[in-house]
């Protein structure tokens, strides 16, 4: 998937054509676009065929263009859209909106117009919400792959909790309280005792061991609440389509594909990647705007890369929304290549045809090229012409996130920083953790947090190809090393990511604490598990790499290969983390297979020559043909 | 005031990013400091607990800072100044929990975003006020909140229904940044780039030749123009920075900065501020071959009042808001030294 972003209903109906062809021309095979709820919905009918509400007709051009389709259906698209694309009846009704502690309704203060912030807990939001997937299914049902165009459909919100931390800012929403209780009641007794001490109006009020794990238990809670939520939508959309065909809610191969999103909030996103890709197989990865600090973009690529099994980059930005600021518009194509090299299946480039409320694209609202469309069209071209896309890594490390250490820590910056600590955080770039006691060794503290981020900076010292892996994640680790942050109390998940390890004789780095008791439950540990490292040094990660890694030959230098299904190589991303250039003779001394590469920019063309830049990224595919002369 | 569907088009990437760095960036010798500098300070029970750099991420605290003892306006400025930061700010989680509360508090379904965010910035006040929030410097701490009705008020009179304002920036090789507003039944409904007139080229330094037709083309394509400021962008950045303290005057003389049209409320305002800037540069003057210390004697702002009084001019926007804006501006201009 090559898409780009046309916003239909921003268009005259008679002034996509031209636009679809014109996206078709830069390399394009598919269109994304979002299907706003307060689009097609005035309050009193749902309308998907009245021009600027032509869902239809649009549909049907893209179908003649040849292109495949990606539609975004919310409830909540953003697209810098009024009440983020909610109906001003919904997204002003008090009935359906998170409540505080006080019975407040929790608002977002977006502009041109705050909204109140819709709970996913609430009855009546989930019957309404559900009500609006299955209208604009039963609407798209014609259309679907692999006899229509629409080949991906997104559900779930731009940003779950719209921007609001679950552990900071509990929705107290009394459907929300009945489901709380619920689950509680439903818990195992030492888990009750433990996760669900406190109810959620008074988490965060107290800090200490206690409160962190109610915290962790609350994000347990309020992601899996969003999950079901997400599963209660995927199934209003697989009943509207039964009718044509059986609900294929994880999208074999040529059907439509039901997935969601995730935002990229590098390692501490409000729903954890792991439970997203238990629920669907296609994630993907929103970069709504270029990252001020690149590391961000990195780490939720990475850890998407290696949390799914079908991630996609859904919303790459080219230019940037109005309301936030320009940042450098040196190298727009780097955040692409950072999203190829990580492994993402798929890319949306947003937005393909500019538009009301946002800078840049690659075509302006008048459909001219913009200054840098030319660069992506021969990235787009080389995707098209080679198979980069159908290629996996198979990195020679994986290290292990542990989604409750995020909730906690999550937990702990809102105790620290309030509501919007996780989502002021996300915007900068900062890993929140880093606020945190480094010598803290509970869930709640940075300890962790340091191990991780000293365990990753050896391996980008070694020049590991390394993938990132939500514990809570479908994906099985087949790499020969697992790198896990441990700590006295461990999570379910993490134990079992060790004991699978160990059971098929694959390495094992864990620490900085030796796992003494399950952290939900308080359980005992298996037994056999290894020593805890205090630091992971770069020599410790060698010796336990031994032969599964050849050294590079230049240092912090990443080449990963990139396979498809059969096992060919299809593709060698290659990583300069040093502040100098490498060349390109260097850099590809000791890869194997195959003799020569050319650039994905121009596949099976001239051999590539030149250097990987600093802190650059290069794609190279194998196969390059010599210069005839002339 | 602001339309619920506002559209926002036309606007290039490389306009978009002058403008920021037009608004973030400011002249090595002005005495406002970089905004994208800003530390957060957060604090557990008024103690230090931990440190944001917006450019560097959390870093540790510095060792002279007490952990164990509340955090004054005094140590705040001492980590801003050490860190090279333009801003601080030090807040704890109570404080800004009831920011949220405040945010949900002023959120009126029907009403425009300004007017939900007005209650926020007395919540603010009232924090700063309490304690609960320090900034450094505290620059508008006497700054009246004005109400919803002054604001619009100002803006119904800086900006009247179904007219245009425009504001151009232009540089060595052309134009920057160009932005056009437009204003209908009471609220801004409509802001463009340049390329929404239909692609006029603006030719290196000869933008003053554009200037005619680019209003021609605004009052077609949007509505007439009330106000519009055309100006060189170094000029520009001398005048907002206030690097330079007579250059307004200087740049309208030498048609560096051109307002077309120049709109009575705008005459007003650069008439008085003109003559409060003379005052100022005549004490500057002064103090140069002055040794009976006549300079310090010379009272600028009762210059500048007794010129109104003797014009009969009013400062309209001032009379509106509550406060002067030129004046709110001079402030920022002492950045630095606070």
């Amino acid at each position: 998937m090559i898409a780009a972003s046309l916003h239909y209903f921003r268009r005259r109906t008679d002034s996509v054509p031209p636009a679809l062809a014109a996206l078709r021309g830069l390399g394009v095979d598919t269109v994304e676009s979002p299907v706003p709820w307060s689009v097609h919905d005035d309050g009193h009918r749902v309308n998907f065929e009245a021009d600027g509400a032509h869902l239809v007709a649009f549909l049907e051009e893209a179908a003649k263009a040849g292109l495949g389709a990606v539609l975004r259906l919310g409830p909540v698209v953003g697209a810098d859209l009024t009440g983020l694309g909610l109906p001003r009846h919904v997204a002003v009704d008090r009935e359906l909106a998170a409540l505080g502690p006080d019975g407040a309704p929790r608002v977002v203060p977006v502009p041109p117009r705050w909204l109140f912030a819709p709970s996913c807990f609430s009855r009546s939001y989930r019957a309404r919400s559900c009500a609006w997937i299955a209208a604009v299914a039963e609407v798209v049902r014609p259309f679907l792959a692999p006899g229509g165009p629409v080949r991906t459909v997104l559900l779930g919100d731009l940003w779950p909790f719209a921007g609001r931390d679950p552990v900071g800012s509990p929705d107290c929403h009394p459907d929300a309280l009945a489901a709380w209780e619920e689950a509680r009641d439903a818990a195992p007794r030492m888990e009750r005792e433990r996760m669900f001490r406190t109810p959620p109006g008074d988490v965060p009020g107290s800090s200490g061991p206690d409160g962190i794990l109610a915290g962790i238990g609350l994000g347990r809670f309020a992601e899996r609440g969003y999950v079901a939520w997400l599963q209660a939508l995927a199934g209003s959309a697989s009943a509207a389509w039964s009718a044509a065909k059986p609900p294929t809610p994880h999208g074999p191969d040529g059907a439509v594909a039901l997935g969601t999103t995730l935002p990229a909030a590098g390692l501490f996103p409000p729903v954890g990647a792991g439970l997203l890709g238990r629920t669907f197989d296609s994630v993907g990865l929103d970069a709504l705007a270029p990252a001020a600090r690149s590391g961000a973009l990195v780490h939720s690529a990475r850890l998407l890369a290696g949390s799914a099994r079908r991630p996609f980059a859904s919303f790459l930005a080219v230019g940037a929304p109005i309301w936030l600021p320009h940042l450098a518009l040196s190298d727009p194509l780097h955040g692409l290549r950072t999203c190829l090299a990580a492994g993402l299946g798929g890319v949306v480039l947003s937005m393909g045809v500019g538009r009301d409320r946002w800078s840049g694209g690659l075509l302006d609202e008048s459909l001219r090229e913009h200054e840098s469309a030319h660069r992506f069209r021969r990235l787009l071209h080389g995707l098209g012409r080679s198979s980069w896309l159908q290629g996996r890594r198979r990195p020679a490390a994986a290290l292990l996130v542990p989604r409750d250490y995020v909730r906690g820590t999550l937990a702990a910056a809102a105790l620290l920083a309030g509501a919007p600590a996780a989502g002021l955080a996300a915007a900068f770039g900062f890993d929140p953790a880093s606020a945190l006691d480094p010598a803290d060794e509970s869930p709640g503290g940075g300890a962790w947090w340091r191990w991780l981020e000293s365990a990753e900076a050896a391996l980008q010292e070694l020049g590991v190809p390394y993938a990132l892996v939500d514990d809570e994640c479908p994906v099985a680790i087949e790499a020969p090393l697992l790198l896990a942050p441990t700590l006295a109390d461990a999570p379910r998940a993490t134990l079992d990511r060790l004991c699978a390890q160990l059971a098929r004789g694959a390495a094992v780095l864990c620490g900085p604490a030796s796992p003494r008791r399950e952290l939900a439950a308080g359980d005992d540990v298996p037994a056999g598990l290894p020593a805890p490292v205090a630091a992971p040094s770069a020599a410790r990660i060698a010796d336990a790499l031994g032969g599964a890694h050849v050294p590079p030959p230049a240092p912090r230098l990443e080449r990963s290969l990139l396979h498809d299904d059969a096992g060919a190589v299809v593709g060698l991303a290659l990583v300069n983390r040093s502040p100098r250039e490498i060349s390109l003779g260097v850099a590809l001394d000791g890869v194997e297979l195959p003799a020569s590469w050319s650039e994905l920019d121009e596949p099976g063309s001239a051999p590539a020559t030149g250097s990987v830049p600093p802190k650059g990224v290069r794609l190279l595919v194998p196969g390059a043909r010599r210069k005839e002369a002339p | 005031m602001i339309a619920a569907d506002l559209r926002i088009d036309h606007l290039r990437p490389e306009e978009l990013a002058a403008a920021w760095r037009f608004a973030t960036e400011p002249p090595a010798d002005s005495r406002i400091g970089d905004v994208r500098r800003g530390l957060v300070l957060l604090l557990r029970d008024r103690r230090p607990a931990a440190l944001a750099d917006l450019t560097d991420g959390f870093v540790p605290l510095p060792s002279w800072l007490p952990c164990d003892r509340a955090v004054d306006a005094a140590a705040l400025r001492r980590l801003r100044r050490e860190r090279g930061a333009t801003w601080a700010l030090a807040a704890g989680a109570e404080a800004l929990r009831r920011l949220d509360e405040a945010v949900t508090a002023g959120f009126d379904p029907s009403a425009d975003l300004l007017a939900c965010a007005l209650p926020l910035a007395q919540a603010v006040r009232d924090a700063r006020l309490a304690g609960e929030l320090l900034f450094s410097p505290s620059l508008l701490d006497d700054l009246p909140i004005p109400s919803i009705a002054s604001v619009r008020g100002a803006l119904d009179l800086v900006l009247p229904d179904d007219r245009s304002a425009l504001l151009y920036a232009f540089g060595s090789r052309g134009l920057s940044f160009g932005f056009i507003a437009e204003k209908r039944h009471g609220a801004i409904v409509r802001v463009a780039g340049h390329d929404a007139l239909g692609g006029i080229a603006v030719r290196g330094t000869h933008w003053k030749a554009a200037v005619p037709r680019i209003l021609a083309e605004a009052a077609r394509r949007f509505a007439p123009p009330a106000v519009g400021v055309f100006a060189d962008e170094s000029v520009l950045r001398g005048i907002v920075f206030g690097s330079e303290g007579a250059a307004l005057p200087r740049a309208l003389a030498t048609r560096e900065v051109i307002v077309d049209p120049l709109p009575a409320w705008l005459g007003v305002l650069l008439g008085l501020d003109t003559a409060a800037k003379a005052a100022g540069s005549a004490r500057s003057l002064l103090r140069r071959f002055d040794p009976f210390g006549l300079a310090e004697r010379l009272d600028v702002g009762r210059i500048a009042g007794e010129v109104q009084r003797r014009l009969g001019a009013e400062n309209p926007i001032a009379r509106v808001l509550g406060f002067d804006p030129l004046a709110v501006l001079s402030r920022l201009q002492q950045w630095r030294e606070l």
